[in-house]
């Protein structure tokens, strides 16, 4: 008797194997970590202004760049040549902190956390919006923290940081922020 | 000569076997299908979002970049992406509970917890003990698994095996549990010999702010526990913890109550620091207090009897770790733990210190290098207030220095792996052991990867094996006619000459991950054990001394025994449909040989683990804030040999199922209901004839839980 409803519980499950569509890795509700940054990172160009200052021109684009060692190539091809405020989104990818020029978001992945603070004063006083998953990167001078909170990834913002750098954060992402830091 | 084959499956066994064909079947399937084809329509921009365009040509089925800040924040990971990822861990067959398993489960206990992992055996002896173990050989104080607490070794010195009541937290400051089968990587001790588990709570930083949560129901009399956790300067964070549970006890065999009903307060705090980037600081401690009723059985002289046990513990444990860069950093770990334990027939007050470091460093572009060492030092003080169990001397320490070396080459980056390592060890007991392993890992791309080890593991006798005295009944003896028979007693000894028991393991595991939505983990085995310690019965009767006019039959511990085993395990994770998962486990393991030479005898190493264990769990997300979960398990039967009579004593395979409904009313707090083992009435799980008790059966019971956050 248990033994049948086992069965018909394991050919439900054989069912759904054959019968679902496997779906595309992109599927609403499951995404990997790195695609969620890569989306997180996308928003936050949206939602922030930076000084005119910070673009050669209208038509100048909009460069994201990441620091350290992660698997960038999923989020490089998706937001290469996408647009953001009227900008086409270009992606370069640094491994020196030396290199990190001419980028307005900068992505520092945690493998750089001993040289956090070299990477932080290496960047021009003006125009970056720092971004990591790196622990208490807000305390240690950054702007954006992504944070895992069970098993979702969500965000921190330290708006003095950010201030001082010349950047504006929508109203709108101050609310949906995890903590304002100040 | 090998015994009893085991060839014999019972119907269901074969039924498993086939359906398991089916899934394999169906998976390399979906392994085949045609990866992400970008053929999904993409959701139209969210209104407001005019300077947003998007043409199809740019896209490329990146139509996640679309979402907006309100859905990422609410987005869950998949945790197959979230697997961890060190590679030394990926060339084992590792399985790791996460906080949130725990909860959906509806477990009270990190006991309970670890039947969701494949080739983990465990058994609820009675409401306040549990036997369990991995690959076998399992048993109330089975002694084949390390297990770690944050770091701190659990098991008791005196016989090598852990009291699973007293590993106990506020269930929802665990992080991750890790359970790696397999003698564990060469990091660990000399107990790893059949696996490692890995309790990991999480940093004082993720548990901010207040958590208070109170229940009750038939088996879970009540429970409470409240947690708060803050800010302590500018960087770093702190909580305190205190917990309640109040057990009640389960029934024997006929369905009397049979007096094993038990409480626990506890209470702890952890303080996490951040000095620099480069340095983290963890101070960490607990205390606790619990009281459990026993009944012995079959104890010499008393019968059975019954006692109220209460056992005290506290424990103090800090880690510095400094990081150099991102490939070379240095741990530090010093811990004190103190037990003090009053059993009835055993008291036992035992201090324990250590102090362990560890080096990680890159030693070339291809090779990353781990080392380190640990010294330890425990104490123990033992009494004997009846007679049957003693220990001798009562009082000894005892010294462990040990370290380890582990070398992670890359062979072709990013594709395969070989770790070689192996571990050091010099004890009082049986003085050097060594245990080195070798490991190496295949990657061909993102989805699959292969892995294979061989290693050795070395099991050192613990003070109790080496020096223990136990009297237990033992066969009647007809004396003649018009008298009664005599009541032979069985003594069994210690031996201080006894030698650490050796495993070599042959091991060969393969994950898939064809989709983001499914993946799977398959690990096989086969062990080759020597030197198991077993008795072997003496020649003639002796007198016992402690019972004048009983004489006593020799059974002396010796490494009289051989084992070969062999098995599998497989773990699923389908995500069927965004609000529907499904996890599934099953282990199988086969005892190919086992044999004890010179006229030993192994009392239960033939069957005190079962055959198949299947563990089926699906979690469901109803609506906005409802979470439904079941949970059905099949563990297979059991065959225990009555150690004075000889008569097989069967204990019978379970089909049991639990369920979870959990609803969050508000966003702060959550009302939870929980049935388990709802199929039967009460089934037997396991029979535990070390230091005897009365045999249970776990029953069908209910609970409700409310937990408030803020």
């Amino acid at each position: 008797m248990i033994i049948k409803i086992v069965a018909y519980i394991m050919l439900i499950l054989a069912a759904l194997f054959l019968g679902a569509p496997l779906p595309c890795r992109a599927e609403v509700g499951q995404l990997s970590e790195n695609q969620l940054k890569a989306a997180y990172l996308f928003n936050f160009a949206k939602f922030v202004e930076w000084p005119a200052s910070a673009f050669a021109g209208a038509g100048a684009p909009l460069v994201i760049g990441f620091i350290g060692k992660g698997p960038y190539a999923e989020a490089h091809d998706a937001l290469t040549g996408r647009i953001a405020k009227g900008r086409k989104v270009q992606v370069r990818q640094f491994s020196r902190v030396e290199e990190v020029a001419g980028c307005h978001i900068l992505f520092i992945a945690t493998s750089e956390r001993g040289r956090l603070k070299e990477i932080l004063r290496a960047l021009p006083a003006t125009g970056v919006l720092t971004v990591s998953d790196i622990g208490h990167f807000c305390n240690s001078g950054g702007m954006i923290a992504l944070v895992n909170r069970g098993e979702r990834v969500q965000f921190e913002v330290h708006i003095g940081n950010a201030e001082r750098a010349g950047l504006k954060l929508s109203s709108q992402m101050l609310k949906l922020a995890l903590a304002v830091l100040d | 000569m090998p015994t009893q084959s085991q060839s014999i499956m019972s119907p269901f066994g074969l039924w498993v076997k086939d359906a398991l064909r089916l899934v394999c079947a169906l998976a390399l399937c979906a392994a085949t299908w045609p990866g992400s084809a970008g053929a999904e329509t993409l959701p139209s921009e969210a209104a407001g979002e005019s300077e947003v365009s998007v043409s199809p040509a740019e896209t490329g089925g990146a139509d996640f970049l679309a979402l907006g800040l309100e859905d990422l924040m609410n987005m869950t990971v998949t945790s197959v992406s979230r697997k961890s990822q060190r590679v030394s861990d990926a060339a084992a067959a590792i399985f790791v509970i996460t906080q949130d398993d725990m909860r959906r489960c509806g477990v009270t206990s990190i006991a309970e917890a670890l039947r969701m992992a494949p080739g983990l055996e465990v058994a609820r002896i009675d409401a306040n003990k549990w036997a369990i173990s991995s690959r076998g050989f399992n048993g109330r104080f089975a002694s084949k698994m390390l297990v770690l607490f944050d770091g701190r070794t659990v098991y008791t010195p005196l016989f090598s095996g852990v009291f699973w009541d007293r590993q106990d937290t506020m269930l929802e400051d665990i992080d991750r549990i890790e359970v790696i089968r397999g003698p564990g990587a060469a990091l660990w001790g000399a107990n790893a010999v059949n696996g490692v588990i890995n309790i990991i709570t999480r940093s004082s930083g993720d548990t901010l702010g207040t958590q208070v949560s109170a229940g009750g129901g038939t088996q879970e009399k009540a429970f409470g526990a409240a947690r708060y956790g803050s800010q302590l300067g500018e960087d770093a964070t702190f909580r305190l913890y205190g917990k309640y549970t109040n057990r009640n006890s389960m029934d024997d065999l006929s369905g009397r109550d049979a007096n094993n009903s038990w409480t626990a307060l506890r209470g702890g705090f952890r303080v996490d620091a951040d000095p620099s980037v480069q340095n983290t600081f963890t101070l960490q401690g607990d205390v606790y207090h619990e009281r459990l009723h026993d009944t012995y059985v079959d104890s010499v002289p008393l019968g059975t009897f019954s006692h109220a046990s209460t056992v005290f513990g506290a424990n103090l444990l800090s880690r510095w770790k400094h990081s150099y860069s991102d490939t070379a950093d240095l741990d530090l770990q010093l811990y004190y733990d103190r037990t003090d334990t009053d059993l009835g027939i055993f008291t036992e007050v035992s201090d324990t210190f250590d102090i362990d470091f560890q080096n990680r460093f890159a030693l070339s572009q291809a090779q990353e290098v781990v080392w380190g060492g640990g010294f330890r030092f425990s104490h123990d003080s033992t009494t004997s207030p009846t007679s049957d169990l003693t220990v001798t001397p009562a009082s000894q320490d005892s010294n462990i220095a040990s370290s380890f070396v582990q070398d992670n080459i890359t062979l072709i980056p990013d594709r395969v792996h070989l770790i070689l390592g192996s571990k050091f060890e010099i004890n009082s007991y049986t003085g050097f052991e060594w245990q080195p392993n070798a490991r190496a890992i295949w990657t061909p791309n993102r989805q699959h990867s292969v892995w294979g080890a061989v290693s050795r593991a070395v099991r050192t006798p613990s003070r109790g094996e080496q020096s223990f005295s136990l009297y237990q009944p033992g066969p009647l003896v007809p004396r003649g006619p018009g008298l009664p028979p005599a009541q032979l007693l069985v003594h069994l000894a210690g031996n201080d000459q006894l030698q650490a028991e050796e495993l070599i393991a042959y091991e060969l595991g393969y994950r898939v991950e064809p989709t983001s939505t499914l993946s799977a983990d398959l690990a096989l085995f086969y062990n080759r054990y020597k030197k198991l310690s077993t008795l072997k019965s003496g020649a003639t009767l002796e007198p016992a001394p402690q019972f004048p006019q009983q004489a006593a039959l020799p059974l002396t511990l010796g490494n009289f025994g051989k084992a070969e085993t062999c098995g599998l395990e497989l773990a699923a994770d389908y995500k069927a449909l965004p609000w529907w998962r499904l996890r599934g486990a099953y282990s199988y393991l086969r005892i190919l040989a086992i044999e004890a030479e010179q006229g030993a005898i192994f009392t239960n190493g033939k069957a005190d683990s079962p055959q198949h264990q299947v563990s089926l769990r699906s979690s469901m997300d109803l609506a906005k804030s409802v979470e439904f979960d079941l949970w059905l398990r099949y563990v297979s039967a059991l065959a225990f040999t009555n150690a004075s009579t000889t008569a097989p004593i069967p204990v019978s395979s379970y089909l049991t199922l639990d369920a979870r409904v959990a609803w969050k009313p508000w966003n702060r707090v959550e009302l939870a209901l929980v049935g388990q083992n709802l199929l039967q009435r009460s089934h037997q799980e396991f029979l535990s004839q070390q230091i005897a008790t009365q045999a249970t059966q776990v029953g069908r019971s209910v609970y409700g839980k409310v937990t408030w956050q803020y």
